[in-house]
């Protein structure tokens, strides 16, 4: 992320325009260049000597440099420095209490002495192990282009931790793009309001004037929208006392320095959607979960699966499963569920989350949402316990 | 409080109060709590806790409070402790003011002692932030040894909670939203780091009906202390150094002493002051506004020749500063006061390293390891080493008893700053008396800065001008 010194945008209109790198731009792929081959030339250099030479020309340099800097590593070797300068502190008050030195000559002579030193290499290794006497090491295995793309996103991210507000409209995102999102909001702790297609990230404190703000987060989580196949991005700033918007899409050029999750769709899944299929013999149609489903105040559950009537053409009903390491969540939706009115969603529990004798499987027992819209499988669900549910809910 | 079935559900949320359950769409909106679109909730920041409680007792409105997460925690103390009387009065006064207010005292004036008797009086789990992490460490060993109990560490590499804890600023910001009701008392100590936006979150996302806010100097350069009056309630008691010395401090003398820049040094300076203050007068600059600094650089980043400025502004303030003439003053110091202990206090952290280096001295800052800074602090307080270093760790609360000369090598304009070092050597001590010597470069700026420090009370004690011995 880069600081405050180090953005370039332009204001105009009420508006922050980031001065992003066009990919083309070779000018500043050749300082991007520059910088990383001066980076790994000084690689074993101490970070005062890489500091000192770092080449200054041009306004991107301390950009690149710092975003280099950022990822290296400080090499923390242990060569006796704090051991020597324990020993050259108690000679110093030994010197100093006796009152022996008549000057300041003398009485770093005398410690030095005490040492086995010479008083100006004891001064040289006194404090050899502050970061600025470490080596760098570690030069992160970038291209030019890997630099400029990780400038145009830190350059954003730099701009948003000064955001009150961010609103993405995913209209065209896929469900995995779609789960995937959603799953970086509830991990980067925001509160998300969704309008249709937009969703709005703030905190739980963004309406209140005083305000708490939630920048660094909504910084943080940025990349993840670029992981969107078509997206675009609002965001209320208030920069230097004004307030400014943001605005970016997908046609920005910008790319995610994250590696993209893919969608992974377990052997089991596949294999229950066959045997269903089969079963149902044109009557309900069975496929991957197909889009969100509002459970509840900021509560957004992704099916695993959709079951679409073939009969009337735009029934549909979602079912979600939870394993046995989905305890936590578990909990979470049944509240959600209960409180609120959702129809058209089954869940399957896994055996050993529904244990008669566990605080789960009490609450599910309990459950009239539950008795309606659940049910418990083994390992995986059996077409056979869906089905019967299905023709329950008719 | 009490609960019904037509009672309003009240919850902790991220740092926020919630009110939903039936009727919440009635609940007449009262302080702080707004409709929140977002969740179709009632919302206010957790801080409205204590204000919509007492308003529900007041109203006989039952509310179900399933946002509280604490207990009353009987605590009492393990080792006697005998309140002085300003301490007596301050306890008085923030006990009367409903247990909310500031507590301003300064540096050697018993805060945290103040602070122990509040929690074990107030009797509920008590979360207290502190700045840094050697005043962690510091604020645990005290409430241990005289509550008995075991004290939680929050930062530093501590996660360990419990119903007294002691957080750095900086972890309390970014937990508050997990921990910010479990703790019915919140004491704040140098409260006055509280306006910085991150760390307001922490008193704001606390529900703690009782708070203690602790400093030496409440007042800010920016004016925002009326945010930790609104957040921690107001200013219950203040006590003055210049009204404490004897009783409570230490007595102690203010020493000036100006020193010579060098022939060379002298041309290099005033080379860079002229390019610094000829920018500064072309493009129209006022210091005496609040913002006069940030239009500096601002304007200085993009104007031709103002990448210079900045750079001349840098190189005049280090020669004075830096100059040699100081370190030759400073021997004469730590020769004159061989059977003290001294604290060397400088603007930033490469004069401080220079100093190091020259005496093989000790140096504290942000940069030494937490297991070296537990080290020095030790072997300073054991007499195993002279003198100590710092830049601006020590500014702050840390303990260091036995320290009676403290020698301001440079340092800012900043009233704060000034009463800090002065009270880290004012410690009371029967036979005791402090000296605080200021080395200034004469004809520098630096006259100027120790000028506007000057502006304090405790400055109004006994100025005086001379050397050492």
């Amino acid at each position: 992320m880069l600081t405050k010194e180090l953005l370039k945008y332009r204001v105009r209109t009420g508006r922050a325009i980031p001065l992003l790198i066009e990919p083309e731009d070779a000018a500043a792929r050749a300082c991007a260049g520059d910088i990383l081959d001066f980076f790994r030339a000084s690689e074993g250099s101490t970070l005062d000597e890489v500091e000192d030479a770092m080449p200054a020309d041009g306004p991107l340099a301390p950009a690149f440099a710092k975003l280099i800097l950022a990822k290296c590593g400080l090499d923390d070797e242990d060569a006796g420095v704090e051991e020597l300068r324990w020993r050259a502190f108690a000679a110093a008050t030994a010197m100093l209490r006796s009152g022996a030195a008549e000057t300041a000559d003398e009485y770093r002579g005398g410690v030095a002495l005490a040492v086995g030193a010479e008083p100006e290499e004891l001064q040289a290794q006194l404090y050899a192990d502050l970061p600025g006497c470490k080596k760098v090491s570690g030069i992160p295995p970038w291209s030019a282009e890997d630099l400029v793309d990780r400038y145009n996103v830190a350059l954003v991210q730099g701009l948003l931790l000064t955001a009150r507000s961010l609103t993405i409209d995913f209209a065209k995102a896929t469900v995995g793009e779609k789960r995937e999102l959603f799953r970086q909001i509830k991990f980067h702790r925001l509160l998300c309001e969704v309008d249709g297609s937009k969703a709005t990230l703030s905190g739980p404190l963004s309406i209140f004037d005083q305000a708490a703000t939630y920048g660094s987060r909504l910084a943080n989580f940025f990349p993840h929208v670029l992981h969107l196949g078509t997206w675009n991005l609002e965001a209320a700033l208030t920069l230097k006392k004004r307030e400014l918007t943001l605005k970016l899409d997908h046609k920005s050029g910008l790319r995610s320095p994250h590696a993209k999750r893919s969608g992974y769709v377990p052997d089991e899944l596949s294999a229950f959607t066959a045997a269903f299929n089969e079963q149902q013999k044109g009557e309900w149609a069975i496929g991957p979960g197909e889009d969100f489903v509002h459970v509840g105040r900021e509560s957004y559950c992704f099916p695993d699966l959709t079951i679409t009537s073939q009969r009337k053409a735009k029934a549909k009903v979602h079912v979600e499963l939870f394993h046995k390491w989905h305890k936590g969540q578990l909990a979470g939706r049944l509240d959600a569920l209960e409180k609120s009115a959702v129809s058209g969603l089954l869940i399957g529990v896994a055996k050993s989350l529904a244990a008669p004798s566990s605080e789960l499987g009490e609450r599910l027992k309990r459950s009239s949402w539950f008795a309606q819209n659940g049910f418990v499988f083994s390992e995986f669900p059996t077409p056979k316990a869906v089905s019967a549910l299905l023709y329950r809910e008719g | 409080m009490s609960s019904s079935s037509s009672a309003y559900r009240l919850a902790f949320e991220r740092g926020s109060l919630v009110i939903d359950g039936a009727g919440a769409r009635s609940f007449a909106p009262r302080d702080g709590f707004v409709w929140d679109e977002r969740t179709l909730q009632w919302r206010a920041p957790a801080h409205a806790y204590r204000q919509l409680v007492l308003d529900c007792l007041d109203k006989k409105q039952a509310l179900k409070d399933e946002a509280r997460a604490y207990d009353k925690l009987e605590l009492r103390l393990k080792v006697p402790l005998e309140p002085r009387p300003h301490q007596t009065a301050a306890l008085s006064a923030w006990a009367a003011a409903g247990r909310r207010g500031v507590v301003q005292l300064p540096t050697g004036a018993g805060k945290t002692f103040l602070a122990v008797m509040a929690i074990a009086q107030t009797g509920r789990p008590t979360l207290v932030v502190v700045p840094t992490i050697d005043l962690l460490h510091q604020w645990q060993e005290v409430l241990g040894k005289f509550l008995g109990v075991p004290i939680g560490g929050l930062g530093g590499g501590l996660k360990d909670l419990q119903p007294v804890t002691v957080s750095t600023y900086d972890t309390a910001a970014l937990m508050i939203e997990q921990i910010g009701n479990r703790f019915g008392l919140l004491v704040v100590d140098e409260c006055h780091h509280l306006p910085a936006p991150q760390y307001q979150n922490v008193a704001l996302g606390s529900i703690a009906p009782f708070r203690l806010g602790l400093s030496a100097t409440v007042e800010r350069a920016d004016g925002r202390e009326d945010v930790i009056f609104r957040l921690l309630g107001a200013k219950v008691y203040e006590g003055r150094i210049d009204q404490m010395v004897d009783s409570v401090l230490a007595p102690y003398d203010v020493v000036s002493i100006e020193v010579p820049l060098t022939a060379a040094e002298e041309q290099a300076y005033r080379e860079a002051r002229a390019t610094y203050t000829d920018f500064v007068k072309r493009m129209r600059i006022n210091f005496s506004q609040r913002d006069g600094w940030i239009q500096f650089v601002r304007v200085a980043a993009r104007t031709p020749g103002g990448r210079e400025a900045l750079k001349a502004h840098r190189e005049q303030k280090r020669l004075a500063q830096a100059s040699s003439a100081k370190l030759v003053e400073l021997w004469k110091i730590l020769r004159a006061h061989k059977d003290d202990k001294l604290i060397l206090f400088t603007d930033d952290n490469s004069m401080a390293y220079r100093v190091g280096r020259e005496f093989f001295l000790p140096v504290l800052t942000h940069q030494t390891k937490a297991k070296e800074r537990k080290r020095m602090l030790e072997a300073f307080r054991a007499g195993e080493v002279l003198a100590l270093v710092t830049s601006k760790v020590l500014n702050e609360g840390v303990d260091v008893p036995d320290a009676s000369v403290g020698v301001v090598i440079s340092g800012s304009g900043g009233v704060r700053e000034h009463v800090q070092r002065l009270g880290r050597i004012l410690r009371h001590k029967p036979g005791k008396r402090a000296v605080l010597y200021e080395l200034i470069s004469a004809g520098t700026a630096e006259r100027f800065v120790n000028e506007r420090r000057k502006q304090h009370h405790a400055y109004q004690q006994s100025p005086q001008a001379g050397g050492p011995g």
